[in-house]
C-alpha cells in the first residue's frame, strides 16, 4: 500500500443478533468485531453522575480501554441516557495493525446500529513515521514492526482541527511531525465518514425495502 | 443570625466558608481560581507541585528504588533481579508490574527503550531480568507522571552486582560481599547504561462551559481531576551525548484523550512546551 492511501474498508452491520448493535469493521486485514449493549441499568446501582456512562471491554487490547471511553464518552449524547451503562465489548478478529483505529470504527458503526444519539463522530487514523519523516498512513502489522514510530489519533468529523484523542511515540517524533500527522489525519477522515455513511445507507434501504413489500 | 460584615471577617471564617464552598460545590470552587488563570493551591497553570526524588530508599532485596513525591501524591519504586535466558540473545529483559488503571503510560515499552538492553547480558545465553515494581503509598492526583518518574529514578539507582559462573552447575551466581558497609563505591556494582532520560508531564484538560478557551492544567491534583474532561501526557526526552543546551527534546510518547470538543494545533504546542520546560526541572533533579 502507498503512503497515503488507505487499506479498503469493509463494514459489516448487525453481525450479531443478541447484541442491541453490532459491527464489523474491516480494514484490509485487520478486522475488528464490536458490540454494543445498552443504555440499559448498570449493575451497580448507586451512580453518581447523572449522564449515560460507557463502559469499554477489550479484552486484547486493555490499554486502549481509556483512550476509546474518554472518547466515545464525549460523542455519545450521554445526557439523553440518564443514569443508564451503554457497554461496548470489542474483540480482534485479526491484527495486520492499525488495531487502535479500527477498533474505534467498529465501536461508531455498532454505536450507531444499535441507534445510539451522537452528538460527533470520531474517526481515527494510524499512522507510522518512516525515513525522512516520510508519514505512511494505516500501515500494515510489517509496518508497524519495522518503523518502530506509530501514532493513532483521533479527530472529529464535525471539526477535523481538533484531536479528541491520539496516542503514540517512538524515537523520532517532534511537535513538527505530530502536527504534520494532524493535517493527514484531517485529510483522511472525510474518507471514512463517507464510507460509513454508506454502511449505514444501505442498511436503511434494504430495511425499508422489506417493509414496503409485504403486503 | 448576625449578619456578618466586612470587619467581622477572620482568616478562620474565610477559610471555613472556602471549605463550605469546596465541599458544597467544587465546580463552582475550582473555577473561581481558573478564571483568575491560578489554582486552589496557588499554583499557575504550567506549574507542578514541588517534585522530590529519593534514590536508594529500599537498602533490602533490591537492586535499586526510588521514592518519588509529587506534592502530597508518593510513589515507590523497587529494582528487583532475576537471571534467565532471554528471547533476545544478549539482550536483557524489564518487567513492570503495576495495575494499568493507576498509569495509563506504557511504562514496559518506555522503560525498554530507554536503557540499552545489552548491558544485561551475562556471558552466552543468560542475562538480567529487571522486575520493576510500583506502590502507590498516596494518591493526590497525577500518578501517571509519579510512576513513570519513580520506574527512571530507580533505574538510575540500580546496580548490577558481580557474578560469577558456578562451574559445576553453569549457572551465574551473585558474588556475594563479604562487608556489608556500602562506603565503597566500586564494590557496589556496575550501574545500567541509558540511551536517554524520558521525562513525562501530564496535563488536565479543562474547557470552560461558555467554551471559548481550553485550559491546560499541569500535574493535576485529585481534588481537580473530577472537572477535568481529559488528560495530555508528553514525555520527552533528550539524547545522552547532546551537550548543547539548546538542543531542542523529542517526543518518546504522546497521548491524549478528552470528551469534549478536542485539541487544537496551538493547545498541542502549549502543551509540548511545558513538556520541555518540566524536562529541564527534572534534568537537574535527577544530576
Amino acid at each position: 500500500p502507498s503512503a497515503g492511501t488507505l487499506r479498503p474498508l469493509s463494514c459489516e452491520l448487525a453481525p450479531l443478533s443478541r447484541s442491541d448493535g453490532s459491527a464489523l469493521w474491516k480494514a484490509g486485514s485487520t478486522q475488528v468485531l464490536a458490540a454494543v449493549y445498552g443504555p440499559m441499568a448498570p449493575r451497580k446501582t448507586s451512580l453518581e453522575k447523572g449522564s449515560a456512562i460507557m463502559s469499554i471491554i477489550y479484552a486484547d487490547h486493555r490499554e486502549h480501554e481509556a483512550l476509546l471511553e474518554k472518547v466515545l464518552e464525549g460523542c455519545v449524547c450521554v445526557d439523553q441516557y440518564k443514569r443508564c451503562v451503554i457497554e461496548l465489548v470489542l474483540q480482534t478478529i485479526n491484527d495486520d495493525g492499525s488495531v487502535l483505529s479500527c477498533a474505534m470504527h467498529a465501536a461508531v458503526a455498532a454505536l450507531m446500529d444499535a441507534g445510539i444519539c451522537m452528538r460527533r463522530l470520531p474517526v481515527a487514523t494510524s499512522l507510522v513515521i518512516g525515513e525522512d519523516r516520510l508519514l505512511l498512513l494505516d500501515p500494515d502489522q510489517e509496518e508497524e514492526r519495522l518503523l518502530k514510530t506509530c501514532l493513532t489519533l483521533v479527530s472529529s468529523n464535525s471539526n477535523p482541527d481538533n484531536l479528541l484523542g491520539s496516542v503514540g511515540g517512538g524515537q523520532d517524533l517532534s511537535l513538527e511531525t505530530v502536527l504534520a500527522c494532524q493535517d493527514a489525519a484531517s485529510k483522511a477522515a472525510p474518507v471514512v465518514i463517507s464510507f460509513l455513511r454508506m454502511a449505514i445507507e444501505q442498511k436503511i434501504t434494504r430495511q425499508s425495502k422489506t417493509l414496503l413489500s409485504s403486503n | 443570625m448576625t449578619a456578618v460584615t466586612k470587619t467581622d471577617f477572620t482568616a478562620e471564617t474565610s477559610q471555613s466558608w472556602s471549605n463550605t464552598l469546596k465541599d458544597l460545590d467544587p465546580k463552582v470552587f475550582l473555577e473561581k481560581f481558573w478564571s483568575k488563570s491560578t489554582r486552589s493551591d496557588g499554583r499557575l497553570f504550567s506549574m507542578c507541585r514541588r517534585t522530590r526524588m529519593t534514590r536508594g530508599i529500599l537498602k533490602l532485596r533490591t537492586a535499586g528504588s526510588s521514592l518519588i513525591q509529587l506534592g502530597n501524591t508518593q510513589v515507590v519504586c523497587g529494582i528487583s533481579l532475576l537471571v534467565g535466558q532471554p528471547s533476545i540473545p544478549n539482550h536483557g529483559d524489564l518487567v513492570v508490574t503495576l495495575d494499568h488503571t493507576e498509569c495509563s503510560i506504557p511504562l514496559q515499552s518506555i522503560l525498554m527503550d530507554m536503557l540499552d538492553l545489552s548491558c544485561l547480558a551475562l556471558g552466552e545465553s543468560q542475562a538480567w531480568r529487571l522486575q520493576v515494581t510500583l506502590q502507590v503509598l498516596e494518591n493526590d492526583g497525577n500518578l501517571n507522571d509519579a510512576c513513570l518518574l519513580a520506574a527512571v529514578a530507580a533505574l538510575i539507582d540500580t546496580r548490577l552486582p558481580p557474578t560469577q559462573k558456578n562451574s559445576q552447575t553453569g549457572r551465574i551466581e551473585i558474588i556475594e560481599s563479604s562487608t556489608t558497609s556500602s562506603d565503597d563505591d566500586d564494590d557496589e556494582g556496575a550501574l545500567l547504561k541509558w540511551k536517554y532520560i524520558p521525562v513525562p508531564l501530564t496535563v488536565g484538560i479543562y474547557v470552560a462551559d461558555d467554551d471559548d478557551e481550553t485550559f491546560l492544567l499541569a500535574d493535576p491534583t485529585e481534588e481537580e481531576e473530577p472537572l477535568l474532561q481529559g488528560y495530555l501526557t508528553i514525555v520527552v526526552k533528550v539524547d545522552k551525548d547532546s551537550s548543547n543546551e539548546d538542543e531542542k527534546p523529542t517526543i518518546v510518547h504522546i497521548q491524549h484523550s478528552s470528551t469534549t470538543r478536542g485539541l487544537k494545533r496551538e493547545d498541542l504546542a502549549v502543551g509540548a512546551h511545558m513538556a520541555y520546560g518540566r524536562y529541564k526541572e527534572i534534568r537537574e533533579l535527577l544530576s
